[in-house]
């Protein structure tokens, strides 16, 4: 595994506001590390798209460094760009152009100096066969020979992606990927992008509003709100409510005499719990098989206990309201 | 990949709607302009009035003495020229007539048919980008007299055409936000620029060549031939005795220099400003300030002067007070290479939106 992208105390500020210096992005480091996909969520106006912008070098940063397979972006963009692909906000490609014409343009740009050594049939017929290869991967290959005007939104999708993965590029930047897809076209673009983290071994960083498609798609996530990371989770970490020390947790125990149960326990743990039917609803920072083993040596019988699956919806809305509290 | 490049903006400027419309616009005006001016050879053909023949252009005939009288009473005008400049002031230098660039031309004219010793011989010279000495005997337009007036024209028509490529060249990327995509390729900013800025030059300049050749094969084929010797002045200064057809290579530089330094104001202003429509309205727009800085006396320190090529390859130049070709060349290049300079620091360094 090697670090794909490297995002060092990244700033950027957009001047002032009623004598308030704005800031777009306020000292924001991480990293993202190949064949994994990590999300990348915020509020609308957090930063996200400035700092995106920023890695592919189409705003630039007022201080801090961009490592792209560790090439700094600022001293050799263009090599640093070899390793980049990806659609930024929309995927606006040349709308009078088949998405084969599209293909074609942006590939002849990225000419690999093995393609240098053939002749020129040689490098025209092997261009012609990745594009339609990569137009084949995204489902596109019985259209391709119409204009982009006549292309839905989903399909426009589609091939901006295309165009983002036709080079292989060890770092896949994506902004906001599943606009304007139908449940089925979405269901495609994760599934291509755990593809391409699979079998590509890409690093990928994936904006996007659609917290319960992200989820599904991404490893990691960073959230960023009012220029700064507030907090960075890995999906695993989430859906099995292993959380950081001391900090506590919702868990759900099934268990015989409950009122009984709900004494015991309120006692052992020194704080009040609620009674759902033949469930108790509890919140401490004690981890399951504590709760487990006490219960047993009381002589209880323990039918199931389990962490309440906390979703990365209430991990954003905690978040992002936390961080509003302090700011 | 930068011949890629290079060939992808060829393509992107190649719509075809806007080049079948401005293609038939040209054909309407070209053939309307031809036929006008061939009209005037068809009335001198009829002229049938033997008391009142058609003006004819037999040049000017001068002796030794006339030319040495001459060189005393432009000596003299110069001297009274610059009395009268010293004494109106600052307010000399708002005239788009420079009277005393223009008697200092004709000296140089007289001084130089009194070292090669032109007299007695008629002699006619090059006025200019009009129809001056053109006309052969007879009154007639001959064919480098239709290629001249016809270039002038063509340039520009062809200039709107190569303003309106240019000044979207950028600005069209940036508005449909394709200009992300390619910012993302491999490829440095710089070489993308160059390559738009190489396909601009090579439209226009194709369709300026089209032109040419049209204008060339219409010329010889329309109207008659006869050529004659002209003396021609560059920069007020340099005199020589050439054929009559030699004016057709200055039409034709001067006119491109003069068209595509409009162009790449809207390439540069359209890149700049990210908004074609600025693209072509500022060129449009600099004539109009140019005029107006003529009034107030700075006009010769303004571009829209500056580029005004034409009227340095004329023996009767019209040159804005206190301009000369020097001048002109250093200010033009102060704009072109600030322009240019702008335009790299804009596409380079300036954020997407």
């Amino acid at each position: 595994m090697t670090e794909v992208l490297r995002v060092e105390n990244l700033y950027k500020t957009y001047g002032y506001k009623r004598g308030y210096l704005i800031k777009a992005v306020d000292n924001v480091s991480f990293s993202v590390n190949s064949g994994e996909v990590v999300g990348f969520l915020g509020p609308n106006g957090a930063g996200k798209s400035t700092t995106i912008k920023m890695i592919v070098g189409l705003a630039s940063p007022e201080s801090g460094d961009i490592f792209i397979m560790g090439q700094d972006i600022k001293k050799d963009r263009e090599a640093a760009m070899k390793h980049v692909g990806g659609v930024i906000e929309n995927p606006d490609l040349y709308k009078e152009w088949s998405a084969y014409d599209n293909l074609m343009y942006l590939k002849s740009l990225s000419v690999s100096k093995e393609d240098m050594k053939l002749s020129y049939k040689q490098r025209m017929e092997k261009r012609k066969a990745e594009v339609i290869d990569i137009l084949k991967v995204v489902g596109l290959d019985t259209r391709m020979k119409d204009k982009l005007g006549h292309y839905s939104l989903g399909m426009k999708q589609r091939v901006g992606i295309a165009q983002a993965i036709m080079d292989k590029p060890s770092l896949l930047i994506l902004d906001e990927p599943a606009n304007g897809l139908d449940p089925a076209g979405i269901k495609e673009i994760r599934d291509m992008l755990r593809r391409c983290a699979a079998d590509l071994n890409m690093g990928i960083l994936v904006s996007s509003h659609q917290l319960a498609e992200m989820e599904l798609m991404c490893d990691r996530f960073l959230i960023i709100d009012k220029g700064k990371i507030i907090s960075e989770r890995n999906t695993s970490d989430l859906h099995n409510g292993i959380q950081t020390e001391g900090q506590k947790r919702s868990i759900s125990v099934r268990v015989d005499r409950i009122k009984e149960a709900k004494a015991f326990l309120e006692e052992l743990l020194g704080i009040e719990i609620e009674e759902y039917g033949d469930t108790l609803k509890l919140v401490t920072e004690k981890d399951i098989p504590f709760i487990n083993k006490q219960l047993v040596l009381a002589d209880y019988s323990v039918f199931g206990i389990e962490a309440d699956r906390s979703s990365l919806e209430d991990e954003y809305l905690k978040a992002t309201s936390s961080s509003k509290k302090k700011g | 990949m930068f011949n890629n490049l290079f060939l992808g903006e060829m393509k992107k400027s190649f719509g075809k709607v806007f080049h079948l419309v401005f293609g038939l616009i040209f054909i309407l005006i070209f053939a309307l302009m031809t036929f006008s001016i061939h009209e005037i050879n068809v009335q001198i053909d009829l002229w049938d009035d033997p008391s009142d023949p058609p003006p004819t252009e037999e040049g000017d005939t001068y002796t030794e003495e006339d030319v040495d009288l001459m060189i005393l009473i432009t000596e003299a005008q110069i001297e009274t020229l610059e009395k009268q400049k010293n004494l109106t002031g600052f307010s000399w230098y708002q005239s788009n007539y420079d009277q005393i660039y223009l008697a200092k031309a004709s000296l140089r004219y007289y001084n130089y048919i009194k070292d090669n010793e032109l007299y007695g011989i008629p002699l006619d010279y090059h006025e200019g980008m009009d129809f001056s000495g053109i006309f052969m005997s007879g009154g007639k337009v001959t064919a480098d007299g239709y290629i001249v007036q016809m270039l002038a024209i063509i340039s520009s028509i062809l200039m709107i055409y190569g303003i309106v490529i240019a000044s979207g060249s950028f600005s069209k990327e940036y508005r449909e936000g394709t200009i992300k995509i390619l910012f993302l390729r491999p490829i440095t900013r710089t070489k993308l620029l160059i390559s738009k800025a190489l396909s601009v030059l090579t439209l226009s300049s194709i369709a300026y060549v089209i032109g040419f050749i049209l204008t060339v094969i219409f010329g010889y084929s329309l109207f008659p031939t006869e050529y004659k010797d002209l003396i021609f002045s560059f920069g007020g200064g340099a005199f020589s005795l050439l054929r009559s057809d030699f004016q057709i290579f200055i039409a034709f530089f001067v006119y491109y220099l003069e068209m595509m330094s409009m162009v790449f104001i809207g390439f540069f202003m359209g890149t700049i400003l990210r908004n074609r429509i600025w693209g072509i309205v500022i060129p449009m727009l600099l004539l109009g300030i140019g005029q107006f800085l003529t009034f107030t006396g700075l006009g010769r320190f303004f571009i829209t002067d500056a580029l005004n090529f034409s009227q340095y390859v004329g023996l009767h130049p019209v040159v804005t007070a206190g301009s000369n070709i020097f001048l002109s060349l250093g200010v033009y290049l102060f704009y072109m290479v600030g322009m240019a300079v702008l335009t790299y620091l804009s596409v380079n360094k300036r954020d997407l939106a």
